[in-house]
């Protein structure tokens, strides 16, 4: 399973890589990527993955802005601290997340649901979140 | 007296020397007699010389065109010597009323004409013209008819009638056209009332003048009492009295009126002078101004009183306002401190996770600092200030915290003299504006955050970071920078600074003097 992780914070990326490989070792983590910028550049020029856990707060913007650039076609589980309006949000829309810092316990169970049900993208119409963010 | 002649022709000697010795005696008695006679005359016409002389009246007798007699009197009215009048005679009369005056003496010289008064224009020696009041009556002087005339001087009495009549003719305008009611009452009648008060009681005057005053007072019965208070007063000061009465007009309307009233004399009885006037309007709108000036001091005192309450309901509530403001912006300082706690120690504990499995050596550091930080934000929770060395202390361990989450994404360059350490900042300003700075801005390894913190020479805290915007940020929860000013507030210090260039954010924080 080819699996992307977009985190912005070096030490959370490791981790969380390190988890997936707990979950199974023959998971491979084809990219971390810190940014928005370095992530529609990176889909522009790679296959899209099997999963991908996105942080909502990356270094240059809000991950969100990646869809306003791009098309993903594969399924998203979102990875956040403390933003509770888009938490609530993502419940509502019941779009799998994960809050930090993760539990192995967690992000499997999140894992297993993939690995076992057929690849349906995440659709995810970046309008919705206009609610949930401000233009600084 | 006869004398016999034939006796004197017989008896000559002897008859003469009879006759001398009788005549002896009888002429001295005879001359007496005469001389006693003339004094009587004399003395009669002396009197009567001394009446006529005396006499203010003036007094002339005319005798064939000429004056034959006439006193001082008559002299003096026309302003001639007694010379003079002789010899005017009948020149004083006035040219256009002598030829009538002299037909009047020619028949009364014959004796044809009774006595007689009438008005006759006399000459003063002035020019003057005089009218008299002429009597005249026929006299016999020297067995001759002769004018014996009486005069009176007209002209002041005409003059006096006339300016009588005026006066009166200007008294009866002014009390007829009087704007008063006038009247003059006798004991209880009305003697005279003036056009103005018959209007106003709407009686004629001889309707008035029938009736007994106290008719048209009101209500009956006060005119004795009335009449009493007068009296009274009257006897302590006879001059003017002024009272209100109510009268009753003849339609039975009630009048409120003003009298005064002034003893006169009126056809040689006492009476009273009554001026009055209505001042029923007057008292209505004395009531309408009384009743006003009441409503306006009750409603004066109404607002005077809602305003006292007003005033204590505001002062009430911007005490409470105060409190509320003050308590608030305790609670906003107090969530300000707490803020440090929730986000910072999550995200710490986040990266802790992740260090101990990681680098469990930087992950004691990490947790080491941590501690630091949260030991400083309990020893300093309820202070309002700080001192800047204790506050570096903590950003440093603050600042390592997050150097090791955003590696080699945060600058932060501190540069405070030694001699500034002891000045007082409040807790956690500082490590507030570093968090705006990482919230607010992009911040990658090849466009770092760089944040220089520095006194500037206003004594300022500057907290100064490159602007570098994020397009997008999620809805603040936060209070941010308005916190720091409610601080600075509540303290009553100097306000903080925020300014925004185009490369720059810079925050400068007021810093308080240690003594």
């Amino acid at each position: 399973m080819k699996i992307l992780i977009i985190e912005d914070e070096m030490f959370a990326a490791r981790m969380l890589e390190n988890m997936i490989l707990e979950y199974n070792p023959r998971f491979e983590v084809v990219a971390t990527l810190e940014s928005v910028q370095d992530s529609i550049a990176w889909f522009k020029s790679n296959d899209q993955p099997d999963l991908i856990f996105l942080d909502i707060h990356l270094e240059d913007d809000i991950s969100f802005a990646i869809f306003r650039e791009v098309t993903i076609s594969c399924p998203i589980v979102f990875t956040t601290a403390t933003d509770e309006i888009a938490t609530r949000a993502f419940q509502v829309m019941k779009i799998d997340f994960l809050h930090k810092p993760i539990m192995q316990a967690e992000l499997n169970a999140v894992i297993d649901k993939y690995v076992k049900l057929p690849k349906k993208p995440t659709v995810i119409n970046p309008d919705i979140f206009n609610d949930i963010i401000t233009n600084s | 007296m006869k004398v016999k002649e034939t006796d004197n022709l017989y008896n000559g000697s002897t008859f003469f020397s009879n006759w001398k010795k009788k005549l002896e005696i009888i002429i001295p008695f005879l001359k007496n007699n005469r001389e006693r006679l003339h004094a009587s005359v004399m003395e009669s016409r002396n009197l009567y010389k001394t009446l006529i002389d005396n006499t203010l009246e003036s007094i002339a007798v005319f005798q064939n065109g000429e004056i034959i007699l006439c006193n001082m009197a008559f002299c003096d009215m026309l302003g001639y010597s007694m010379d003079e009048t002789m010899k005017l005679g009948l020149k004083l009369i006035a040219p256009e009323d002598r030829q009538r005056m002299t037909e009047i003496h020619r028949k009364r010289m014959l004796g044809e004409l009774e006595p007689m008064n009438y008005p006759g224009i006399f000459l003063h020696k002035t020019g003057a013209k005089l009218t008299l009041d002429v009597n005249s009556s026929t006299v016999k002087v020297n067995g001759q008819y002769a004018s014996f005339i009486t005069m009176r001087d007209m002209t002041t009495r005409l003059a006096m009638e006339q300016a009588l009549r005026e006066s009166e003719l200007k008294y009866k305008t002014l009390v007829e056209n009087s704007l008063e009611g006038i009247a003059i009452i006798k004991d209880i009648k009305i003697l005279f009332a003036n056009n103005t008060l018959c209007n106003m009681l709407n009686y004629t005057a001889e309707e008035l003048y029938s009736l007994p005053s106290i008719d048209v007072l009101y209500p009956p019965g006060e005119f004795e009492k009335t009449r009493t208070i007068i009296e009274q007063r009257r006897k302590l000061d006879a001059s003017t009295i002024t009272e209100a009465f109510m009268l009753l007009t003849k339609d039975g309307v009630i009048k409120e009126c003003e009298f005064t009233l002034s003893p006169i004399e009126f056809r040689g009885e006492d009476a009273s002078l009554v001026a009055s006037h209505d001042i029923t309007e007057r008292k209505k709108n004395e009531e309408e101004l009384r009743l006003t000036k009441e409503k306006l001091q009750k409603l004066n005192l109404e607002l005077e009183s809602k305003v006292t309450e007003t005033a204590g309901k505001l002062t009430e509530a911007n005490t409470q306002l105060i409190r509320v403001q003050k308590e608030n912006l305790q609670s906003q300082f107090d969530v300000l401190k707490q803020q440090v706690n929730p986000h910072f120690l999550f995200n710490s504990l986040n990266v802790l996770t992740a260090l101990i499995k990681l680098d469990p050596n930087l992950a004691v550091n990490f947790s080491g600092n941590l501690s630091k930080v949260y030991r400083y934000v309990l020893e300093n929770k309820d202070n309002e200030l700080v001192e800047l060395k204790t506050e570096l202390q903590f950003l440093d361990a603050y600042i390592m915290l997050l150097n090791i989450r955003f590696v080699g994404k945060l600058n932060v360059n501190i540069n405070i003299p030694e001699n500034r350490l002891n000045d007082l900042i409040i807790p956690l300003a500082m490590q507030l504006l570093i968090e705006n700075a990482i919230k607010h801005n992009v911040m990658s390894k090849s466009v770092p955050l760089t944040i220089d913190i520095f006194i500037d020479q206003d004594n300022f805290m500057n907290i100064v970071n490159n602007l570098n915007e994020r397009p997008t940020q999620l809805v603040s929860t936060g209070i941010g920078l308005k916190n720091i000013e409610n601080r600075y507030l509540l303290l009553n210090n100097t306000k903080p600074v925020f300014e925004k260039n185009a490369t720059h954010f810079i925050a400068r924080v007021p810093l308080v003097i240690n003594d």
